[in-house]
């Protein structure tokens, strides 16, 4: 049965645009969530997000690219070229037709969408919009499959590719996808990640009548508080993670280094609720003893949880709920912690951003903190690392995702040199 | 009296056309929540966002939760409506 | 419900097929106006087109979302999803599956996206910005995503096992499918897969154009694939679902109908550019030549081949060197068709209808036609099923598709008969 490593990690965060400046940023757990600048998001009740100070020439794009990409394609390429040079694969030697590419993204090009829209349709007066005032690349904003093209583009990459896009879960799914292509031998080598820029005005409104977005506006920088009795919401995110997935025994062969293995991956739907979840945590539950079984684990084999932890009431209740029925009284004993309390929920693009903190958490033998949390919720109980990372050693790391729709899936990563003989 | 302005067939209208009740859905008994006649959270926010942009008021999050039946959402909605100045 | 690691002595295999296409809503309606050359391509009537460059498209007309789902539903959800859920139903129904009587966990729903819900959200977005924020509705944090209608099937029937949502553009039912195998040999009983598409809109429509790969013909010969006359093509709305079951349950519970087997799937990219066409054909016929490695057989095998067909020279030149390098003599040889020339490009909706296609074509024993390309681009050396369906004996068929920027992707499907079911041999390891 082949085995997926990861070999490479690169990073675009609010906070830290580069992987090492992400992870200096959650070990010292530094929010990075401040009121909005890129409009003016006075008419919103949310006027705060987790924005990237992103410079993509710096980050290797050319002028050409930037001026066709879209943000969220410049972040996955930004990541990808950082993952890539970490995995030292030497591209020029590779067969790239067993290069393959799986990313996600949850609502792709919305950000030039809305902004073309707005001078199609004259703002937003003319339903029969003008197409002569349309941006040359707007397709490329409507389907997000160029997220996709884009790197299997720039790296040659002629394997399968494709975007994933289930909402919120997009970024674990999307590895996952990568995982599944390595396992059953489509390729050798996947760049996988997730991406997303979707800090508009659009988005906000969306969020805004449902309250899932956190109205503490006075105090953006502790306004994402996951599990804390006076949370109200999570705070808009945007940027991307990509890893490079690679067949272990290839990646051994090559003398890579490598950070860990993806040991199980499960995904399942509520089949309740589009945006409801119930407290029991069910699904999500079985999302997890899933991707334990996959990798022969037991709950006393986790040693960290990075859990989706939105910061909305009902989400830190459900979460907990699934943790607790999957790992049973062990999951009292281990730091479980939310990042989005640092970083925001980059909604599509956050799952991988997550899985990179996973790698790098086992890498490092640090476990970053939930920032923000100060006050107990009698029905949040577990220990969430409040406000301070820890040092402790991490073999295997669980991370945990949901989102609309009735998306939950659950990932596992672990030191490859775990496994039991076969 | 005080005429009302915002009236049951009103809300009958944002029932029918914004949720997509059918007319015959939509009891005469006012005290019925909106939990009962089926509505989830998303088509009950829908509800107050019809008060908000058609008749211009905006409901804060704590008067919010406290509309739970049809009786509730008319009153308040005439509450507001006539505690407005009129210039 | 455990997800084992894959194997291969499970089998994939379609028992449903739903499909709500322009030439026909219900997949009796549809296969009867496709196999009667008969095109649903007509003038764009749900907006007035006179101010755009492409006035045809095809749109499903008389399509009523009330007869699949009720009006609450209606009104959180984009016509898109309408479509899906309606498929889906249909699907169901010819399976006689009923969702209800089956572990919650031993189901999945996979489908293809491509424009999302982009008339809902056109909606919203115009009245945030001709009204104001606190305008946008509570429905368009759950209707314009593209896993809505994933979502909303697992939803509507009470689906729980792992679903997912494929972009790859015209790819994209190939390879939401192949993915719905993925899950098949994963443990998966049954997969809601295939996709649909609604992109017919002001806005949509202005997002296509700007690719330059739209006709402006302004009749019904507008797409006309593999034709000297060529000049793009025309959007459609619609699609496929398809139900996927291991078919080891599929006989266990008595489906009704098996209509055939997902034998071997192949994805590449041509790696080459954002838009433009690669410099040869090598990526698509790999694409080909995977496929059929991975369904152990050899071009020989094929009985017909369902093409992309682009309807730009240099699209449909590089597909029939696919072909040719693909599948050696046997590309001269095999009859090919584009029934989408009837339906416009569906996007998610078009690899899924075009593998609907294939299989009620080896059911049925008839290759539907391409219509209005009389004129075969000189040095094609293919055998395009032309303006009248032709009778044939198709046991295995050919799917490929296309994604606009350099997806490109193989499906091999293979007839099940009686005595492959009753055989045991399907039982060892492949």
């Amino acid at each position: 049965m082949r085995r997926t490593a990861i070999t490479g990690v690169g990073v675009v965060a609010p906070g830290g645009v580069t992987r090492d400046a992400f992870w200096a940023a959650l070990v010292a757990g530094r929010s990075a969530t401040r009121r909005i600048t890129f409009f003016d998001p006075s008419e919103f009740r949310s006027q705060i997000a987790a924005e990237c100070d992103f410079d993509p020439i710096a980050a290797g794009l050319s002028e050409l690219e930037v001026r066709r990409m879209d943000r969220y394609v410049q972040f996955a390429v930004a990541a990808a070229i950082e993952a890539v040079a970490d995995s030292a694969i030497e591209l020029g030697t590779e067969d790239r037709e067993r290069i393959g590419v799986a990313l996600g993204s949850a609502v792709g090009g919305t950000t030039l969408l809305e902004s073309d829209y707005v001078a199609v349709s004259d703002g937003g007066r003319d339903w029969l919009v003008d197409p002569d005032l349309a941006s040359p690349h707007i397709y490329q904003a409507l389907v997000p499959s160029a997220l996709a093209s884009e790197v299997s583009v720039r790296f040659g990459a002629q394997g399968p590719s494709v975007v994933v896009s289930t909402g919120c879960t997009s970024g674990i799914d999307a590895i996952g996808f990568g995982h599944q292509m390595i396992q059953d031998g489509e390729a050798d080598v996947v760049i996988s990640g997730a991406s997303e820029s979707g800090i508009s005005p659009i988005s906000m409104a969306c969020f805004d009548p449902i309250r899932a977005t956190s109205a503490n506006n006075d105090e953006a920088e502790s306004a994402s508080r996951p599990f804390d009795l006076k949370r109200d919401g999570f705070v808009m995110g945007e940027g991307g993670a990509v890893l490079v997935l690679e067949e272990l025994e290839r990646a051994r062969a090559r003398g890579a280094h490598v950070y860990c293995e993806i040991s199980g991956y499960a995904g399942r739907g509520n089949a309740f609720h589009m945006t409801g979840l119930k407290p029991d945590g069910l699904e999500m539950s079985e999302a997890i003893m899933d991707a334990m079984r996959q990798g022969d684990l037991e709950p006393a084999d986790i040693d960290y949880v990075n859990a989706h932890g939105s910061g909305t009431r009902q989400n830190d209740v459900h979460e907990t709920a699934a943790i607790k029925r999957a790992l049973g009284e062990h999951a009292y004993r281990i730091p479980v912690s939310s990042i989005k309390s640092m970083v925001g929920h980059s909604l599509g693009g956050i799952g991988a951003i997550e899985m990179a903190a996973c790698a790098l958490a086992i890498e490092h033998g640090v476990a970053p903190p939930t920032a923000n949390l100060t006050h107990a919720d009698p029905q949040c109980d577990l220990d969430y690392t409040p406000r301070v990372a820890r040092r402790l050693p991490i073999d295997v790391a669980l991370s945990t995702g949901s989102g609309f729709g009735g998306f939950q899936s659950a990932m596992i990563l672990a030191r490859d040199d775990l496994r039991k003989a076969a | 009296m005080t005429e009302a302005p915002f009236t049951y067939d009103d809300l009958k209208h944002i029932l029918v056309e914004r949720i997509g009740l059918s007319e015959a859905e939509v009891p005469e008994d006012l005290d019925i929540t909106f939990g009962e006649l089926g509505l989830d959270s998303l088509a009950i926010v829908e509800v107050q966002l019809s008060l908000q942009q058609d008749y211009g008021v905006s409901i804060p999050d704590e008067d919010a939760d406290a509309i739970g039946t049809l009786r509730e959402a008319i009153d308040y909605t005439n509450h507001r409506l006539l505690s407005v100045e009129v210039v | 419900m455990m997800t084992t690691l894959p194997e291969r002595r499970r089998r994939a295999v379609i028992t449903g097929i739903g499909v709500v296409a322009p030439n026909g809503i219900g997949t009796d309606a549809w296969w009867s106006a496709t196999t009667s050359g008969t095109s649903g391509i007509n003038r764009i009537s749900r907006f007035d087109p006179s101010r755009y460059a492409t006035q045809f498209a095809g749109e499903v007309d008389g399509f009523d979302a009330l007869d699949y789902i009720s009006r609450r539903l209606m009104m959180q959800t984009d016509r898109w999803t309408w479509m899906g859920l309606a498929a889906a139903n249909m699907a169901f129904d010819d399976a006689a599956f009923r969702p209800d009587d089956y572990d919650p966990y031993s189901m999945s729903v996979i489908t293809a996206s491509s424009s999302g819900g982009n008339e809902f959200g056109q909606v919203e977005i115009q009245k945030l910005w001709s009204k104001g924020a606190n305008h946008v509705g509570a429905y368009q944090s759950i209707a314009w995503f593209y896993a809505a209608t994933t979502g909303q099937i697992s939803i509507q029937h009470g689906i729980k096992g792992a679903s997912g949502v494929v972009v790859t553009e015209g790819a994209g039912g190939i390879d939401a499918l192949a993915h719905g195998r993925r899950a098949v040999f994963r443990g998966i009983d049954a997969v809601v897969s295939g996709g649909v598409e609604a992109p017919i809109g002001p806005y949509a429509l202005t997002c296509q154009m700007a690719t330059g790969r739209l006709s402006s013909v302004a009749d019904e010969t507008a797409y006309r694939p593999f034709d000297e006359r060529a000049s793009g093509y025309v959007p459609g709305e619609g699609g496929a679902i398809l139900l996927v079951e291991n078919l080891e349950s599929a006989i266990r519970r008595g489906a009704p109908t098996i209509y055939g087997e997902i034998l071997g799937y192949g994805a590449t990219h041509d790696g080459h550019h954002p838009w433009a066409p690669p410099p040869d054909a090598s990526q698509l016929a790999r694409a080909i030549k995977l496929a059929l490695r991975d369904a152990r057989i050899e071009p020989e095998d094929l009985d017909v081949v369902f093409a992309d067909g682009a309807a730009s020279r240099a699209w449909d030149d590089l597909e029939a060197q696919a072909l040719h390098e693909a599948l050696g003599d046997h590309a001269a040889a095999v009859p090919v068709s584009v029934p989408k020339s009837m339906t416009g490009r569906l996007y998610a909706g078009g690899a899924s209808l075009d593998v609907a296609s294939a299989l009620l074509a080896m059911r049925h024993g008839v290759i539907p036609p391409t219509v209005h390309a009389d004129r075969p681009i000189p040095g094609c050396g293919l055998d395009i099923v032309r303006d009248v369906s032709r009778s044939a004996d198709v046991r295995t068929a050919l799917v490929l598709a296309r994604g606009y920027g350099g997806f490109n992707s193989a499906l091999v499907l293979r007839r099940i008969s009686t005595p492959d079911i009753t055989n045991d041999a399907h039982l060892e390891a492949r």
